[in-house]
């Protein structure tokens, strides 16, 4: 009966050690990311480099397969999560999005890089189009 | 003799499981105006400019006007089946039927920037 307690007590210090880490990473977090604001030349140089338009054709615009997406012009913070999703792939049952060419894609990239490429692909003329 | 009979059976049997999967993905072909009734669930959201998501994550939800069809079937079919994860796509995508999934597939793909709104919504 005394032992949940004694455990609590004994995770005590290790709790107070782990809050002033993250509270120390969201300020380095904070400080490394002025305002979120994504490089979207960088972007665009990451999307020149990971090859994407061999698939979502040029501009993003014109996929070679029907199978894959219309990319140019979708909202960026939709597309930097379900480049995120590729990353978690299945290791995530909950949350990641299965697919291997994608998976493989974007596993070197940093959440950073996601943002870029996100904001260079909604900066991008397309065809996409928001009707009821 | 024996080998000739037995690889002529095993091609003809193949012919014919080729032709029904043929004949099974035939049957279904989006029409886009049976579409235009069958999106009183998507509009709720992806009709709304600026319209987010709430959980697990805070996003724009996708624009769907003009993406390619079969990507929308896979994508609604994947969510029917818990292969992609949304709460709601997959509430919804689950009380679809092939034939809507195909309809609402068509409907959005065949939209432009010239596609007025939906007239039954």
């Amino acid at each position: 009966m005394n032992q949940p307690h004694k455990a609590t007590r004994a995770a005590r210090p290790v709790g107070t050690l782990f809050r002033t880490v993250v509270a120390a990473g969201a300020l380095a977090g904070a400080a490394a990311h002025p305002a979120f604001a994504a490089d979207a030349e960088h972007g665009k140089s990451l999307v020149g480099s990971h090859n994407c338009a061999a698939c979502h054709g040029p501009g993003l615009n014109q996929p070679i397969s029907p199978e894959y997406p219309r990319l140019a012009g979708q909202h960026a913070d939709y597309i930097f999560w379900a480049l995120r999703q590729y990353q978690m792939g299945t290791g995530n049952p909950n949350l990641g999005r299965n697919n291997p060419i994608m998976q493989a894609q974007v596993q070197t990239l940093s959440e950073s890089d996601l943002r870029d490429i996100a904001a260079y692909i909604e900066s991008l003329p397309g065809s996409l189009v928001n009707r009821k | 003799m024996k080998k000739i009979v037995g690889k002529h059976v095993v091609i003809g049997a193949l012919t014919v499981l080729a032709g029904y999967a043929a004949a099974a993905h035939a049957d279904i072909v989006g029409n886009p105006k049976a579409g235009q009734g069958k999106v009183a669930m998507c509009i709720g959201c992806h009709g709304i400019p600026d319209y987010r998501t709430a959980y697990p994550e805070v996003y724009h939800v996708p624009i769907l006007g003009g993406q390619n069809m079969q990507y929308l079937i896979n994508a609604l079919k994947a969510y029917r089946k818990g292969d992609r994860h949304f709460g709601t796509m997959h509430a919804i995508a689950s009380s679809l039927s092939d034939q809507d999934i195909a309809d609402i597939a068509a409907y959005y793909s065949s939209q432009t920037a010239a596609t007025q709104n939906n007239p039954e919504k």
